[in-house]
């Protein structure tokens, strides 16, 4: 991995989530199960209002957010203060 | 209690995991899919077992549907999110819902005034690693230091629906994903970096072939690499956070 040059110190943790490793070994990372919360979730949220995990709606607009904050900076090849994408 | 029911509009290859992931949710029914193609349609419906509508309105029309979920290219997403709020049918759209906020808040917006419920279809929060990762960021490892991601699939045949230059959705779907995470991640972690963490996982071996990158920087002297690429050499998904 390279390290940006802004970096503040070496590291002294590491998380690696990636495709085809099973950790937890519990699940893999393609199993359906994911797939099937996800949808309980959205499902439960209508039969039950008040039973979604998070904000389905607020997060729609937050992450358009995000997405305009990262386009606009690979355009202006600047970097992104984490408050515009958060 | 009444089963949420589902009709699927577009016979995408995302929609092959849903569907059977619908089947296994409490509370989910899945009952139809619409394609412009019948052929398309019927053929998916055999396969899955749904009955088969020629045409998304014909879907939207239906009253044996309560909910749609959305897998069509990005480009397509606010349109048909608009008809299915009028519809009066909840919307589960696939991910990128849009890139741009002006687009999110009509859609929000028109969910909201119809009544119905609209989420962008993030697996990956519902997904155990994601969950031990927020684990770890709350009660271990405290604000991530740095974030790597990259997400990539083969993209080699010129008349994909994804290179459609009035529908972006390859870039745009993968910029999504790992945007998301980094919001999620960044989230997760409300407090500063733990001192006594030290843990290390090791991965494995790193070729960065990254087409797209993006730097976020934060506060607090954080620093969140993002990239990802339109066309890999070879389909990859990961991601990588460090901190101290």
């Amino acid at each position: 991995m390279t390290v940006p040059r802004a970096f503040p110190a070496k590291p002294r943790a590491k998380i690696i989530v990636q495709q085809g490793r099973r950790w937890p070994r519990t699940v893999r990372v393609k199993s359906p199960e994911p797939y099937a919360a996800m949808v309980a979730a959205f499902a439960a949220a209508i039969i039950a209002p008040g039973s979604a995990p998070y904000d389905f709606e607020a997060d729609a607009l937050a992450q358009a957010r995000a997405m305009e904050a990262v386009r606009r900076s690979a355009r202006e090849r600047r970097r992104v203060e984490l408050r515009e994408i958060a | 209690m009444q089963p949420l029911r589902f009709g699927i509009l577009g016979a995408a290859q995302i929609a092959r995991k849903l569907v059977p992931a619908m089947r296994r949710a409490p509370g989910v029914v899945p009952v139809a899919v619409a394609s412009r193609d019948a052929a398309k349609a019927a053929a998916f419906a055999r396969e899955f077992r749904l009955e088969p509508v020629a045409g998304y309105d014909a879907l939207l029309a239906r009253g044996d549907v309560d909910a749609v979920y959305i897998p069509l290219p990005d480009g397509l997403h606010e349109e048909w999110t608009l008809r299915a709020a009028a519809a009066g049918k909840h919307v589960l759209c696939e991910k990128s819902l849009t890139a741009s906020c002006a687009s999110a808040g009509r859609m929000v917006a028109a969910c909201r005034a119809a009544g119905v419920r609209l989420m962008e279809a993030f697996m990956f929060r519902f997904h155990r690693q994601h969950a031990r990762v927020r684990e770890l960021l709350a009660e271990e490892l405290g604000a991530p230091l740095a974030y790597y991601a990259r997400f990539g699939f083969h993209l080699d045949d010129p008349a994909n629906i994804r290179l459609r230059r009035a529908w972006p959705a390859a870039a745009s779907t993968m910029s999504a994903a790992t945007a998301s995470v980094a919001r999620d991640w960044s989230s997760a972690a409300s407090r500063p970096p733990s001192p006594r963490s030290s843990r290390w996982r090791r991965g494995t071996a790193w070729t960065p072939r990254a087409t797209r990158c993006w730097n976020l920087t934060g506060p607090a002297a954080a620093t969140w690499p993002l990239a990802s690429s339109t066309i890999s050499p070879a389909p990859t998904r990961s991601g990588r956070s460090r901190g101290s």
